[in-house]
């Protein structure tokens, strides 16, 4: 699902015109971010936790090459699925080894 | 401001935010992440612009342990919701560490990687040892230029020294026969102590008396590249002479300016040595010199006998000890043949000199002490008296002593010369500026690295010298 179909199915859910909810969407969007900025935590229920997350600063190599560098420390965005979002994707427990194994043969 | 934000929080915030009212806005976060859900459900991903991509991914199960029983259990395999954000989002919420970049790192750990770098840090170290010896070099060559000025000491010194080392020796002759028997250690020891006073006593003779304009701008630059060489505060001295207290103080130092002196002393010896036996060129100026020399000579025996107490005090002194105190000895001579023409300032600082360097004899600082206290009470009456008689004595020693090889400038060439057989740059510089002395400058000019050997045939460029 790309953007198109994203807006097109959440105006259709709302009874909204595209447009309308194309800018809600960015004001919604720009609400997150300046709050995530703040290392705020966003949890949103059924679905899953937006968190600011402190990636400590370290040494990486390049197996190619050899060469070691030093990564500096950053903040990163993550993202953790709730619960119920991971039950809804793997509900049927026995069919969920196939799906999975299905999914890596796939890739 | 770490806080939890619901979704509830979200859509206050928006309804304030957009003109929805707080239910309307509450709906529609709601549905963004239903939304959300259900695009996952469908097609496993979902993009959402200005905000990221989310992606169904699978875990594969894996085997583990339970860490309560030990029993080996498998973890199944799942689905799992993944969420890239876009660049933008990522950087601004990377913003307060955003300064930071990935550096490469110069020390390692990896056996591969160590040898690398160590090889690298040999050739840095080559690199800044390379960079040292460039310096060193550099210095040297800086260095070069005092040596050379120092040599022309060197080189002057002896035939300044040699006329004057034959009038100690003459002196001698008078004083006593014995020393003339061995002509060799004498002359050495005057030329010793000679240059060695030279270096001195001519400092003092610049602010003392005025009387002394002419041999001045000889004497002086002759001590200067002494000066150098020793790094002792002479103008130190300068300033204390008209004190006669305060004078005591020099002879603690003498220590550390007279060791590289004599050094520089055994040097111009040997040099002294080579030009009279090897080459011989120098002779009929010093067979002049010397003739003047002895008419100097004369006028300072007059002067002696004015200074009765000193002379007699000091021409005794060697006597008891000549061997021990031969140089203590020449310097004491030196010191009386220049004090004669200098005044009081001389005397006092050899007799300073004496007692220090010769402790071994008793009888100097005994007889040295009375020498001070009676020129100093001469002093007044010496000045106008020494007039004279001082000029008569400054005559010659400027002829004697030093170049003035610091008082000139190079402007540039004046002519080349082709060396001939048998040619040297004292001849040269004699021949070109009518003073042997400047012969420095033509080394300097050149850049030769030794004056003593110049190849035949090669072209020597003659500087043009302008007095500063």
């Amino acid at each position: 699902m790309n953007n198109k179909e994203f807006i097109t199915a959440l105006s259709k859910r709302t009874g909204r015109t595209p447009s309308d909810t194309l800018k809600l969407i960015e004001d919604f969007e720009a609400l997150m971010t300046s709050h995530l900025e703040e290392n705020d935590t966003i949890a949103a229920v059924g679905f899953g936790t937006f968190e600011v997350k402190k990636k400590m600063e370290r040494v990486s190599v390049n197996p190619t090459t050899g060469k070691r560098y030093l990564i500096p420390p950053k903040l990163a965005l993550s993202f953790k699925q709730s619960a119920s979002l991971k039950e809804r994707f793997n509900a049927d427990a026995d069919n969920m080894e196939a799906s999975a194994e299905d999914h890596v043969s796939r890739q | 401001m770490e806080k939890k934000l619901s979704v509830l929080n979200l859509a206050e915030e928006l309804a304030e935010k957009s003109s929805l009212t707080a239910s309307q806005a509450e709906g529609f976060v709601r549905a963004f992440f239903d939304v959300l859900a259900d695009g996952l459900a469908q097609d496993d991903i979902v993009k959402v612009k200005g905000w990221g991509t989310f992606k169904l991914s699978a875990v594969m199960g894996r085997e583990s342990v339970d860490v309560n029983t030990g029993e080996r259990i498998v973890i199944k395999g799942y689905r799992k919701v993944t969420f890239l954000p876009e660049t933008a989002l990522k950087e601004r919420i990377n913003k307060p560490f955003a300064q930071f970049e990935t550096t490469e790192l110069n020390d390692g750990y990896s056996t591969q990687e160590e040898t690398d770098r160590v090889e690298d840090a040999g050739l840095d170290a080559g690199a800044l040892l390379h960079a040292d010896e460039v310096n060193e070099t550099f210095s040297s060559a800086a260095e070069e230029k005092p040596e050379v000025q120092e040599e022309t000491t060197a080189l002057e010194m002896p035939a300044g020294t040699e006329s004057e080392s034959e009038t100690p020796s003459v002196y001698e002759a008078a004083a006593d026969v014995e020393t003339m028997t061995e002509p060799e250690p004498v002359e050495s020891a005057g030329t010793k102590a000679d240059s060695g006073e030279a270096a001195r006593p001519e400092a003092t003779t610049e602010p003392e008396t005025e009387i002394a304009i002419e041999p001045e701008p000889i004497l002086v630059p002759e001590d200067e590249p002494v000066r150098k060489e020793t790094g002792t505060p002479e103008p130190e001295a300068l300033k204390r002479e008209p004190d006669n207290v305060k004078r005591t103080r020099r002879p603690r130092r003498s220590w550390h300016y007279w060791l590289p002196i004599v050094l520089l002393l055994l040097v111009s010896v040997c040099l002294y040595i080579y030009i009279t036996f090897g080459k011989g060129f120098e002779k009929p100026t010093y067979a002049h010199a010397a003739g003047e020399k002895e008419n100097s000579i004369k006028v300072e025996h007059v002067d002696f006998s004015d200074k009765k107490p000193n002379i007699v005090i000091k021409t005794d002194s060697p006597k008891p000890t000549p061997a021990a105190c031969s140089t203590t000895a020449s310097i004491v001579h030196d010191s009386t043949q220049i004090s004669s023409e200098e005044g009081k300032t001389l005397e006092v600082k050899t007799t300073q000199a004496v007692p220090e360097e010769a402790k071994t004899l008793e009888v100097k600082p005994a007889g040295a002490e009375p020498a001070e206290a009676k020129s100093a009470e001469a002093k007044p009456a010496q000045q106008k008296t020494t007039v004279q008689p001082a000029r008569s004595g400054e005559k010659s020693l400027k002829d004697i002593t030093m170049a003035d090889t610091t008082g000139y400038v190079i402007l540039g060439t004046k002519a080349t010369h082709t060396v001939q057989e048998g040619e040297t740059i004292v001849q040269l510089a004699r021949k070109y500026y009518n003073d042997k002395r400047l012969w420095p400058y033509i080394v300097k000019h050149n850049g030769l690295k030794n004056p003593n050997s110049v190849q035949v045939g090669k072209s020597i460029a003659i500087p043009e010298l302008k007095a500063k």
